[in-house]
């Protein structure tokens, strides 16, 4: 009866290895989860959304008044700008040229008409003394007469002089003026966001496509753009409070402030760093503040928003 | 050589065990139709050894089928041990084989894959008795016949003599009325059968029991106490006191 | 009575081993074809096994895992809107050419994970990390990748290395464990906006959107969610996997083919068993009429021909399913031919196994029922 005991034995080992083999293939290693935390909603109904980090006021792309080559640019990117600093200079030694060729004509003029005025003195004068003489009758009438023309003529002289010197100087404050648009000055309080201007380059006075010479924007005070699928905007009730956390740190959070809703729905700007445009989807933009958080952010980067819904409206779009 | 068709009324003293009355049984149907038994009467008595002789295919198998209740017949009555077989149920029947009847084959019929002593606890397995119980009363019964050293052998590792005491045994064990014997003995050399024809003679003797056996093997007409010869399906002479020790001599 | 039954079978060992080797083989075929049947039906859903999360989100006519139809990637945010929905990430799947460093000609399967989080990252990482898939043109790939990958002239490739995507640069910085794919492409992970980088330019881009629902929603609920707000089709993983393998029942001949295999097994097994056993009660009618002589009821002989047959059949299912539980531990390092043992199969092949016993069992039963006694005192 071994063979019975031993057949008996493989049976039940059998079984055995089989049941083992059906428990370990029911294991499977635990979902790992999420490596870092994932954006969350903060609020049980919400309407999420993708939105970029804007300076609070908009960015002013700073352009050039003429088409010059630029003999000096004062600042960097990143550096603080006072309203009237100067940015960049554009070349302007024929425009100073003629302001100190003008300025010398104007001196010699105001010499003429010294040298006139004085003759105006004399003259007057000779006319004072010959009017004692004609009564005198030590001298003609007709010498006063001839001495009171040549005053007339000499006053007139002075006169004309004295108009012509008056149009210099407007041509000179023309010039100056000229001279004073050639240096770029901020428009405003601002940081600079951008620089893509060196000395030596050719500044171009026409309107720009692609990235302006400089970009002046107000970093003290963020701002939101939230841009919600417009199948979703139903959703979207003004006055909402939100929250945003950056990309890829969902614990960096920021709360935000509404501002408004964007009356226009605009083609959704494709964010995967392509130059192409892949428009099947068209965004309701929603703007919000923020206040300055306490870990870095910067204008430009990309954050997740979740807005909060009023639980009546959480219905099917 | 008396002729005798009636039963013989020596033996007034014991009562009737098995009665058998026009007993027909007919095998087959059409042109393979044969009749083994044509109306055949049949007595034993207990405490009687009882010989059913006769050539080939005179029907004594049968009529021992039909005894043992192993086999349908087409008319007449049978009473085994007080009850009536005819209109019994199949099912009663087999229960009243299991109860009653001890039998005993040619070829022994024991079951090879097990040792003397689980073939002999058989019956009273079938009866109900515990695997203990009835493995102790089974080995007591090998003692018996002489084999209480072999209860673990199987029988294949056993003669032939010793292989049907174990089936003696095993016929014995729970304690059976009648017991049914079909050529215990041809399958045996001479000294064997003689030992077991004495087991079943003094097996035969115990009170209320009686032995059947279908022999054509002539050293054991000596043991019987009444000889049945059958010739053709039909009881040709029933053989008892002188007659009957007239006919052992004649063929011994 | 019935500790003889046993006796009765287990005594003759050549019919014994017989009858319990072909149960055994019949066991082992049925369980081991299923299984097999089964792990490459388990190989149609390894996206969800390897990319783990509780709810795809997909395009509302994907009917399976393997399928891609391109979202918008403002979807993203729409699912994220939904209420119980605790985040949602982006997730890039497709199949992209590739070159080993001989400029051979791969197909990979190019996974693209949300950057930040890396949701549906594969759970288990040989080597390297995972983090430094967020350096440009970085990837992690399977251990498939690896066998695939390497060139044919060079050594084996690791990490450090690089290859081609669609002509792009690919430095592997990661090597991890996935189920294999069906379709037998390797898997290549990387970010998102890298997958983006590596795949042709496309209107939309974005394949699947991973979602999980807040701790203590019901994740079915969630999904359904999804599906009425955004119109979207939101799978449970387990949904996904349900609609994935019966897609694959419906439109493949891969199930009928098992099943004709499993339904032979099943067939030569009832036909061994059954004719072994029918023999081996041939051969004991003699005894068996014996018995039935002394008084053993057809009922008490029925009763012990299925106790035969029974343990005939509990003995050659339990060595079957072991044997077969052998071929897979054997096949489970390897990866190939796929298997997965799960309980119903061995149900299955347990309920089989009952069929043939009981059917061999009611051959001998037959039988026995229509034996005659008398049989016994013919010699």
């Amino acid at each position: 009866m071994l063979f019975r005991k031993v057949s008996f034995y493989l049976a039940i080992a059998g079984v055995v290895a089989a049941l083992s083999l059906v428990h370990r293939m029911k294991q499977h290693p635990p979902s790992p989860g999420p490596e870092s935390p994932p954006a969350r909603s903060p609020y049980a109904d919400t309407v999420a959304a993708t939105g970029l980090v804007e300076a609070a006021r908009e960015n002013v792309k700073i352009a050039s008044p003429r088409s010059g080559l630029v003999t000096r640019v004062a600042v960097k990117v990143g550096d603080r700008a006072k309203s009237g600093d100067l940015l960049f200079q554009l070349n302007d030694r024929e425009v100073r040229a003629r302001v100190s060729a003008m300025e010398a004509q104007l001196a010699s003029m105001e010499a003429n008409v010294t040298v006139e005025e004085v003759s105006v003195a004399d003259w007057t004068d000779q006319v004072e003394r010959f009017s004692k003489l004609e009564r005198d009758k030590v001298a003609t009438e007709d010498e006063l007469k001839r001495r009171q023309f040549t005053l007339q003529g000499a006053r007139a002289r002075v006169g004309a002089s004295r108009a012509a010197i008056a149009a210099s100087r407007r041509q000179l404050e023309q010039a100056r003026t000229d001279l004073e648009i050639l240096s770029v000055r901020a428009p405003r309080d601002g940081q600079l966001l951008q620089v893509n201007l060196r000395e030596g380059e050719f500044a171009p006075a026409a309107a720009m496509s692609g990235d302006p010479l400089m970009l002046l924007g107000d970093v003290d005070h963020l701002q939101i753009r939230a841009e919600v699928d417009e199948q979703n905007a139903v959703l979207v009730d003004a006055k909402q409070p939100a929250q945003a956390s950056l990309k890829g740190h969902a614990d960096l959070q920021m709360p935000l402030r509404f501002v408004r809703i964007e009356p226009y729905v605009v083609p959704k700007r494709s964010l995967t760093g392509d130059s192409l445009e892949r428009v099947d989807t068209r965004v309701l933009q929603i703007v919000f503040e923020l206040d300055r958080p306490p870990f870095p952010v910067y204008v430009g980067q990309q954050v997740d928003v979740f807005i909060a819904r009023i639980a009546s409206a959480a219905g099917s779009p | 050589m008396s002729s005798s068709s009636s039963i013989p009324t020596d033996s007034t003293t014991s009562k009737t065990a098995v009665r058998v009355r026009d007993v027909t049984k007919t095998f087959g149907t059409g042109d393979g139709r044969t009749v083994a038994l044509k109306g055949v009467d049949f007595e034993t008595r207990e405490g009687e050894l009882h010989l059913v002789v006769g050539p080939s295919g005179c029907g004594k198998t049968t009529l021992l089928s039909v005894v043992a209740g192993t086999l349908d017949w087409d008319a007449g009555e049978i009473d085994v041990l007080g009850t009536r077989l005819n209109g019994m149920k199949k099912g009663a029947v087999t229960a009243f084989r299991g109860r009653h009847i001890g039998f005993i084959f040619q070829q022994f019929n024991l079951i090879p894959t097990l040792t003397c002593v689980e073939n002999v606890s058989v019956p009273l397995l079938l009866n109900g008795v515990h695997r203990r119980q009835a493995e102790s009363t089974a080995a007591e019964l090998l003692q018996r016949v002489g084999l209480g050293d072999k209860g673990r052998k199987h029988p294949t590792e056993l003669s032939g003599g010793q292989q049907q005491r174990v089936a003696i045994a095993r016929a014995l064990s729970h304690e059976p009325r009648l017991i049914i014997c079909d050529e215990p003995t041809s399958a045996l050399d001479r000294d064997t059968g003689h030992h077991i024809m004495d087991l079943l003679s003094t097996a035969a003797r115990a009170p209320g029991r009686c032995v059947i056996i279908v022999t054509h093997d002539p050293r054991t007409y000596g043991y019987a106490d009444r000889i049945t010869e059958m010739e053709d399906g039909r009881v040709r002479q029933v053989l008892d006191g002188d007659a009957l020790r007239h006919y052992v001599a004649q063929h011994a | 009575m019935f500790h003889l039954a046993l006796k009765m079978l287990m005594g003759d060992r050549a019919k014994y081993i017989m009858l319990v080797g072909g149960l055994t083989f019949a066991a082992l075929l049925m369980t081991q074809q299923n299984a097999v049947f089964q792990g490459l039906l388990s190989w149609t859903t390894s996206h969800l096994r390897n990319m783990r999360a509780s709810i795809w989100v997909v395009e509302a006519h994907v009917d399976y895992a393997n399928e891609t139809k391109p979202l918008r990637d403002t979807d993203v945010n729409r699912v994220r809107s939904v209420k119980g929905v605790d985040f949602a990430v982006p997730m890039y799947q497709g199949i992209l050419k590739a070159k080993d460093s001989d400029g051979a000609d791969k197909q990979i399967m190019l996974i693209g994970l949300h950057g930040a989080t890396l949701f549906g990252r594969p759970p288990q990482m040989l080597a390297g990390s995972l983090q430094q898939l967020r350096l440009p043109n970085t990837v992690v790939i399977d251990e498939l990748g690896v066998q695939r990958l390497t060139a044919k002239s060079k050594r084996t490739i690791r990490i450090g290395d690089t290859f081609e995507i669609n002509d792009r640069e690919a430095r592997i910085v990661g090597i991890c464990r996935t189920e294999r794919h069906f379709f037998g492409y390797p898997y290549v992970f990387s970010s998102y906006d890298q997958a983006l980088q590596y795949a042709p330019r496309q209107r939309k881009m974005l394949s699947v959107i991973l979602a999980e629902p807040k701790p203590g929603a019901a994740i079915s609920d969630v999904a359904l969610a999804i599906q009425r707000e955004t119109g979207l089709k939101a799978y449970t993983s387990e949904e996904f996997a349900k609609v994935t393998v019966e897609y694959i029942w419906k439109n493949t001949g891969i199930p009928m083919s098992f099943m004709t295999t499993i339904i032979l097994g099943f067939i030569v097994g009832v036909a061994v068993s059954g004719q072994t056993f029918f023999s081996f009660v041939l051969e004991n009618l003699r005894h068996l009429g014996a018995l039935k002589a002394m008084g053993a009821s057809t009922w008490t002989l029925s009763r012990m021909l299925l106790l035969q047959a029974f343990t005939v059949g509990t003995i050659g299912y339990g060595m079957g399913v072991g044997l077969a539980a052998l071929f897979g531990f054997a096949v489970l390092p390897v990866g190939q031919p796929p298997f997965l043992l799960e309980a119903g199969s061995m149900i299955k092949t347990a309920v089989a196994i009952v069929i043939m016993c009981c059917f061999s069992a009611l051959l001998g039963i037959r039988k026995v029922a229509r034996l005659e006694p008398a049989i016994v005192f013919r010699g």
